[in-house]
């Protein structure tokens, strides 16, 4: 069995806005949600900018907690608010006709890791000073339930399906800034290959703590510069200095066509092909010929049965980083030689304005090509003021350029060479 | 569906305290052999976990690793790529390992480490009680360097493809025994579906740490000891299967996977799972003649194992052996499951299965050459799967 899967709800919380049209809005726009960030209380961290959920809206809108009978993590509130507005866009929030049997619907996230403070681990000191276990488990009661200490990675794929009666398979996956994009990529194989109907896919995440942003800084990821201020995300530009943090979620309902189109849905556009691959090279750096990106983006295309020329756009990983651009740059180029089709490529990356939701960083960016493809616009990479020689492609500097989008291809490219690209193509019923 | 028929899956890499191969294991179960020994840590235990089931931590030496690999990675990582090279290493993988051809599909626990030495503790309070900003000089400090590579379970599929040159698809899931099982199957679909010509396919448990033992006890923990680990497999195309080096060959036959929110939910979606995997396997509960059961890790858990094995062998007349690797392993969190993998394949591949009386664990001849292997997962995430000695 081989059923054609597209798109029928999107849902999102990110910094440009609690909803996906928001977030669409402000990215055909040109609009960044990079803006001054400090951990809280404090004034001389060396990451000095991230792109931030605004608290205030999100308690207004969501709530300032999920259950409080069953506190969870706030990546996990980011992607429960994401996934009920998808559902609820797709139809499928409270079943409806002709929708799946709950058995059938199925989810499958990326969600980073448990926000680890050691403040939690105080109440381990005892009367004398000394850390122990013992006084740990003796003060167990004080902890936190929200906090890192209890939280494992599943806590977002069990909450959807428990929130939502969903009782197909749900998994979570574990590979770094790609994980989002496998996500959506086995959920919609296993869309495809019958053994569910509908998956709500997608992820969440939130680094933006003191102690995951220190983790963070010592690895050099992000950022120190304040040269740019809130134009500091700067994907393929020669001042490029760092990724930018963000933190939020995005959540897609894919469902198999027969469904989709049982129920009446609205279909947004066509997840025609996925491909994933490792570098095989360093945990600390992505191989600097992008062998991995293009095995990525090649498997995706070889997947939905697409020929490279066919596409017009790619949503690139697009970090800002001094590694990743030109070598992301080299691989659409080797991926896209035929006819040097590279050159009529428009090349987006998201992360200029939504900076870099980690996990979750593929599924923004595929909601964004989604309705690139839907809407023909593709949105501007900002801050391109300074080209770099080593990467010159057309990257849609500055503002979006409206243009028909037949196929389009997302990449994601993971800490340790953990790649994953999605095609997605309109959908004509 | 896709067709699981060309697959096989060989190779078998095991770490574990009752040893490093499949036959150690099953001997030591057999045997009753004590593997297990009392938690010690610096700072004293968590209660309740009085024996644990432990590995030593694989150096340089023997994962066939620079010494440079040792500080980008902690010991969950190190344990899974040993796995990968028990299994990579091993008799039944002849030709070349690695290329475009091979991918990777792991099973990774929640990251374990701690970001402070609990020796930090006291200097955090005192920063605490400062200002954030002291605290966040004290983490400036304190935090040793690649402590964030050390939050990302992902960094065991980093070294793994970097040691063996494996760049074909992947996937890595997490944190509790269903990601295993999902490793497994989605491994195997992999080369089924033609993504992969093969993918090495593992998962690692926690290493053992009292950090880890709040969060179980959120979840409804019995209590069970941990245990360390790590096991591996490979699922190639059967054409590229050699002759027998160890046995022959064993094929997923089936699967089934869903998700149960509370304790009747679980029950259901797990009796679901085993039925959906009975039926991909063209069999039914007659034709299982060994079931190895997840861990009792949650009281919720075992029970809903307990009554969806009830009511899937009940009708049949009279359930199959039961027996796992809990005794001489410990509870292996995503390791667990694919640990009963490699006890299936070895019982596969000799004829013979492990049978739990609740005393002991006997030997006895296998009568049907079919195994299913259970994964719940603590959340509510089930799996189940159906393996199958390749001439069946």
């Amino acid at each position: 069995m081989s059923r054609r899967v597209v798109v029928t709800g999107l849902g999102a919380v990110c910094g440009l806005g609690l909803d996906w049209q928001t977030m669409w809005e402000g990215l055909c726009e040109g609009r960044s949600a990079i803006r001054g960030w400090q951990p809280p209380g404090v004034d001389d961290f060396p990451v000095r900018y991230a792109a931030p959920v605004d608290d205030a809206a999100f308690a207004a809108r969501y709530g300032t907690d999920a259950d409080p009978a069953e506190p969870v993590e706030r990546r996990v509130r980011f992607g429960l608010a994401a996934a009920g507005q998808a559902l609820a866009d797709a139809g499928l929030a409270a079943g409806g006709d002709g929708a799946p049997q709950a058995g059938r619907i199925g989810t499958a996230v990326g969600s980073g890791v448990p926000e680890r403070d050691p403040l939690e681990l105080l109440p381990a000191l005892g009367e004398d000073g000394q850390p122990s276990w013992q006084a740990l488990y003796a003060r167990r009661d004080q902890l936190d339930r929200a906090s890192g200490l209890f939280c494992t990675n599943d806590a977002l794929a069990a909450g959807i399906a428990a929130r939502h009666r969903l009782r197909g398979p749900a998994l979570n996956f574990s590979t770094a800034c790609a994980g989002a994009t496998h996500a959506i990529g086995h959920g919609f194989r296993m869309i495809r290959r019958g053994e569910v109907d509908a998956m709500v896919v997608g992820g969440a995440d939130s680094v933006l703590n003191l102690p995951t942003m220190t983790g963070l800084h010592l690895l050099g990821a992000p950022s120190t510069s304040e040269l740019f201020g809130d134009r500091l995300c700067r994907a393929f530009d020669r001042d490029r200095s760092g990724l930018v943090a963000a933190e939020g979620a995005a959540m897609l309902v894919l469902e198999s066509e027969e469904s989709a189109r049982r129920r009446g849905a609205t279909v947004y556009a066509e997840v025609a092909g996925f491909g994933s691959s490792l570098d095989a090279y360093q945990v600390t750096a992505p191989h600097p010929d992008g062998v991995g990106a293009a095995l990525a983006m090649r498997r995706a295309l070889a997947d939905g049965g697409v020929d490279p020329e066919a596409v017009d756009s790619v949503n690139a990983h697009g970090t800002s980083t001094p590694l990743n651009d030109p070598i992301e740059t080299r691989a659409i180029k080797d991926v896209f030689a035929g006819g040097e089709h590279y050159r009529k490529l428009a090349v987006t990356a998201n992360k200029t304005m939504l900076g870099h939701l980690i996990a979750a960083a593929g599924a923004p960016e595929l909601i964004a090509t989604v309705l690139s493809v839907r809407d023909g616009i593709v949105p501007p990479t900002l801050n391109l003021t300074n080209p770099d020689p080593a990467c010159d492609l057309d990257y849609v500097p500055d503002k979006a350029r409206h243009q028909e989008v037949s196929v389009a291809v997302s990449n994601s490219f993971g800490f340790g060479g953990l790649n994953a690209s999605l095609v997605v193509r309109g959908y004509d019923d | 569906m896709t067709n699981l028929d060309g697959v096989r899956l060989t190779a078998p890499g095991l770490y574990t305290a009752a040893g490093a191969d499949p036959a150690s294991l099953w001997e030591a179960l057999v045997a009753g052999k004590d593997t297990g020994r009392p938690y010690e840590s610096l700072a004293g235990t968590w209660p309740g976990a009085g024996t644990v089931f432990l590995v030593d931590d694989p150096d340089a030496a023997t994962l066939g690793v620079h010494r440079r690999v040792l500080r980008t990675s902690e010991k969950q990582a190190r344990m899974a790529l040993l796995g990968a090279r028990l299994a990579l290493t091993g008799p039944s993988v002849t030709g070349p390992v690695g290329g475009e051809g091979w991918g990777l599909y792991l099973g990774l626990p929640t990251v374990d480490e701690q970001l402070l030495r609990f020796s930090a503790l006291d200097g955090l309070r005192r920063a605490a009680d400062d200002s954030p900003g002291a605290v966040a000089a004290l983490y400036g400090r304190e935090v040793p360097p690649f402590s964030g590579l050390s939050h990302l379970n992902s960094t065991a599929a980093a070294h793994i493809s970097a040691t063996f040159g494996l760049t074909g698809a992947m996937a890595a899931y997490s944190p509790f025994s269903d990601a295993g099982l999902t490793a497994l199957v989605d491994g195997v679909l992999s080369v089924a579906e033609g993504e992969n010509e093969a993918a090495v396919i593992g998962a690692v448990s926690p290493k053992v740490h009292p950090l880890l033992f709040p969060q179980y006890e959120e979840l409804g923990w019995t209590g069970a000891a941990p245990g360390e680990g790590a096991a591996f497999l490979v699922a190639r195309r059967a054409a590229d299967v050699p002759a027998a080096p160890d046995g022959p060959a064993v094929r997923l036959a089936g699967y089934g996977r869903g998700f149960g929110a509370d304790d009747a939910d679980l029950t259901s979606a797990l009796t679901e799972a085993v039925r959906a995997a009975l039926e991909m396997a063209g069999t039914d509960a007659a034709g299982i003649g060994w079931v190895l059961p997840d861990a009792g890790w949650t009281a919720a858990g075992e029970q809903a194992q307990r009554a969806a094995l009830g009511r899937v062998f009940g009708p049949a007349g009279g359930w199959p052996a039961v027996a796992g690797a809990e005794r001489a392993t410990g509870v292996l969190g995503p390791a667990h499951p694919l640990v009963h993998g490699v006890l299936a394949l070895h019982g596969l591949a000799t004829g013979r299965l492990l049978a739990d009386d609740g005393e002991t664990v006997r030997e006895e001849p296998l009568p049907v050459d079919r195994a299913l292997v259970l994964a719940c997962g603590a959340r509510g995430q089930v799996c189940a799967v159906v393996l199958e000695g390749a001439g069946s």
